[in-house]
Parts: C-alpha cells; structure tokens; sequence
C-alpha cells in the first residue's frame, strides 16, 4: 500500500454536519489474495489429492519481536495421532504483504540446517511454492504419512482372532 | 440436520461395508469401536477423488492412551475439539458454523466377561462425573453419548441416577433431572428402549447372545444413543434404526442374527 496521496482526490465537500473526509480513496484491489488466502488454498488442495490422509494447516502467529506476521505450512497425519511437519514458515510485515521471507528447515541440502528464500511479489511467491512442493523431502514426507497412515495399527489393542461371547 | 452413525466393527475388515453405510446414509460423523481399518484406508473410500469431505479426527489425548473410538467427521476438523479422553470414552465438541453447538460422547465400555453388572455400574458414575465437568466447562449440557455400552438399557449402569440415569420416554427426560438424597442427577433419554423386540422386520437388538443360564432375553441392545433433555426436540425419533442391510448386501445371517460383525451399526439424526 502506497504512503503517497493520489493525484486526484474526490473527496466531498465539507459540511456542518460531516467532518472533512482528509483521507485518499482506500479500495482494495478486488484481484488482491494475501499470502494466508494462498497458502490455506494450497493446504486445501493437498486434502483433496491424499484424500485427507496427509492434510495440510496453516497456523497463524506474530514473530518473537512481534514486529511479523508469521504462517506455519505443516503437513499432518491425522491417523498417526496428528503427527506434524512444519514444512516452512513464511514471514511477512503486517503492513507489507511483500516481499516476504520463506524459511524451512526441512527443504535442505546436505549440511544445511535451514534455508532461505525471498519474494518480492506474489508471482515469485507461487514459484517458490512450487519449489518447494515439488522437492524430494515434501514428496516422500507425504508418502511417508501416507503409507503408515493407511497401515498403522488404530486403537488400543491389535486384532484377535475368533469370536468371543460378548466382545471387548 | 446431522446423521450420526455407530458401529463396533468388532475388528473385522469391514471398510467397504462402512464406506457404503456412509454414503448411502449421507451420514456426517461417523464412530467406529473395535476398528482395525487403518484410518487411511477408510478415508481412500470416504474421500473419491474431487469428493474430499471426511477427516479422521484422533482425540487430542490418544498419545496418552489410544482411544477405543474412532471418529470420522464429515466437516472440517476445526468444527470438532476434543475435550477429553479416558480410552474407553472420548468426549468431543461440535461447533458447525450457525448451528447449535452440542458435546458428542463415543463410548466403548468394559465388557462384561472383564467387568461385573457393579463394575460397570461404578465406571458408569465415574463417567458420568467427567461428562458433567465437561457439560460445566462448556456452558451448557447438549450432550449426545452413543456407542457400545455393553450393558443393557436396563442394567444398572445406565438406569443408576449416579450412572447414566438414562430413562425411557422423553417425558420423563423432559423432567430433566431426578433428586435423590438431596443430589440432582440430569436425565439421558434412552432412545433405544423402542427398538427392543420382534424382530420379524428388523432385528430385536444390537447383539445376539443366547444364554445357557435360566433367563435368557438373546438379543441385547448393547449399543445405544443417549440424549439429554435440551437436545431432545431435535432428536428425529423415527430416523433411529438399527440397521441390518447395506446397499452392498445384509449385515445379519437367514436368521436375522448379526453376521458381519457381532454388533449391528445404529443411525439417528440430529436437527442440530
């Protein structure tokens, strides 16, 4: 969003009755979608391609200095008692949806311990989305939760065999 | 309008007949006992392709100890938290979007080869003393319990005042509670007291079990859906069924008796 005021403003006249409008024209682009609407899109399409075996959540916090807006991508097994990836974290100023910093400490090379990456606009942002979502580690961590999710034991005691009287 | 369905699988692999359950009853949560049907299989047949809707929804506390229920929830997984957990009982919150918000209860009691008529009778108390924290922690007491009660409506467990003092017409429930050396004890409706009986059309319980002893009722109705007082203008009465078919074939032998699980699957709507 601009500091600077508009070359035309069609602001009202001034009555009695109404303060002054001193305020620019504050419409939001109707096209704009933040980087959360993004990011919650993307955890909804993962749903959808692993049947809600693997979803995805984004968790909204501010930054330790309070000073960023904070969106944890995480992958959770549901059927694995919510077992839970943090992927990535995007931040980004509450005033300023861009540019915005990625950082995950799961897409890294060897002897990396966590990566970094920038995004000056929303188109730069989807590139990286894809990046990441394409990488080996995303791609076997869902199929990791997945497979175990479809075999793993479910409640407290494994299957008997043959009928009893009354049940458990 | 919510569709709820029960089912103790009793751990067979069952999940095609569950799956065809669900979709031929719209049901929108769905609670498993005895389930051996990894949750991601089941979710691969409740969720086809361009069709997501269901979420498995684990207890929060089933790291502690793994609940006996399983709950798949026909809505997003925010409109379901989890309240508390003791194994045997889970305890959940249902918040939809504009409709009225109500705590769903899935138990699966002791048996009673493991525990005696006081045994059960004792763990119902306690049960009964968590359910109505929970009821005070939330405000306000829409509750629903359904499951496998191994116990008859009649037993004392669920007919103490201490217990689930679970009665059998709504208009006694409607009274809402009953005092007894100067304690109140809330009512559940008893909602499966109707189904006992003949069943020339439709089972005559939830469970079969003929005894060698003198007195023998052979079928049980195990398997029940408690409600309490405030929710009981929304319970639709005739939309509880025990259900004995699926669109895949029947659930029960030639003659009538359970023969894919041990227990037959319970349905009921909630206008909620």
């Amino acid at each position: 969003m601009s500091n600077q005021a508009p070359k035309s403003q069609n602001l009202p006249p001034p009555s009695p009755s109404r303060p002054e409008n001193l305020w620019p024209k504050l419409a939001v682009p109707p096209k704009m979608r933040t980087p959360a609407v993004i990011l919650k899109e993307q955890a909804g399409l993962l749903g959808q391609m692993t049947h809600n075996i693997v979803r995805a959540e984004v968790k909204t916090f501010k930054s330790e200095t309070g000073d960023m807006l904070v969106y944890a991508f995480a992958l959770v097994a549901p059927a694995l008692d919510n077992y839970t990836v943090y992927l990535f974290q995007v931040y980004h100023k509450p005033t300023e949806l861009y540019p915005l910093k990625i950082y995950s400490d799961v897409i890294v090379s060897a002897g990396e311990t966590r990566r970094s990456w920038s995004a000056p606009n929303e188109q730069e942002f989807k590139r990286i989305l894809k990046i990441i979502f394409a990488h080996p580690k995303t791609s076997t961590a869902i199929r990791s939760l997945m497979a175990q999710s479809q075999g793993a034991p479910t409640s407290g005691e494994p299957p008997s065999g043959g009928p009893v009287p009354i049940q458990d | 309008m919510l569709t709820i369905l029960f089912w103790n699988l009793a751990k067979g692999n069952l999940a095609t007949e569950v799956s065809a359950l669900v979709f031929e009853h719209h049901v929108d949560i769905l609670l498993l006992a005895e389930s051996a049907v990894p949750p991601g299989h089941l979710l691969q047949l409740l969720n086809p392709p361009a069709a997501t809707r269901y979420n498995f929804v684990p207890s929060r506390d089933s790291k502690i100890r793994p609940s006996k229920i399983q709950i798949f929830f026909g809505f997003g997984p925010q409109f379901i938290s989890s309240r508390t957990d003791t194994g045997r009982a889970t305890i959940r919150e249902v918040r939809l979007p504009g409709r009225t918000r109500f705590l769903l209860c899935g138990v699966h009691f002791q048996s009673r080869p493991v525990w005696g008529e006081k045994d059960q009778a004792l763990e119902s108390t306690e049960l009964n003393r968590t359910i109505r924290e929970e009821e005070r922690k939330a405000g306000h007491s829409r509750t629903i319990v359904v499951g496998d009660f191994n116990m008859n409506p009649f037993d004392l467990g669920v007919t103490s005042a201490s217990g689930f003092n679970a009665v059998m017409t709504r208009q006694i429930a409607l009274q809402r509670k009953r005092t007894l050396a100067d304690r109140d004890h809330p009512f559940f409706f008893n909602s499966m007291w109707g189904l006992f009986g003949d069943g020339s059309s439709r089972p005559g319980g939830t469970f079969f079990l003929p005894s060698p002893q003198y007195a023998s009722i052979y079928w049980h109705m195990l398997d029940q859906v408690l409600i309490r007082p405030d929710l009981i203008p929304e319970f639709e009465p005739s939309s509880l069924r025990i259900l004995s078919e699926y669109s895949g074939g029947r659930l029960t032998a030639a003659n009538g008796r359970p023969s894919v699980s041990d227990h037959l699957p319970i349905l009921f709507k909630m206008n909620v």
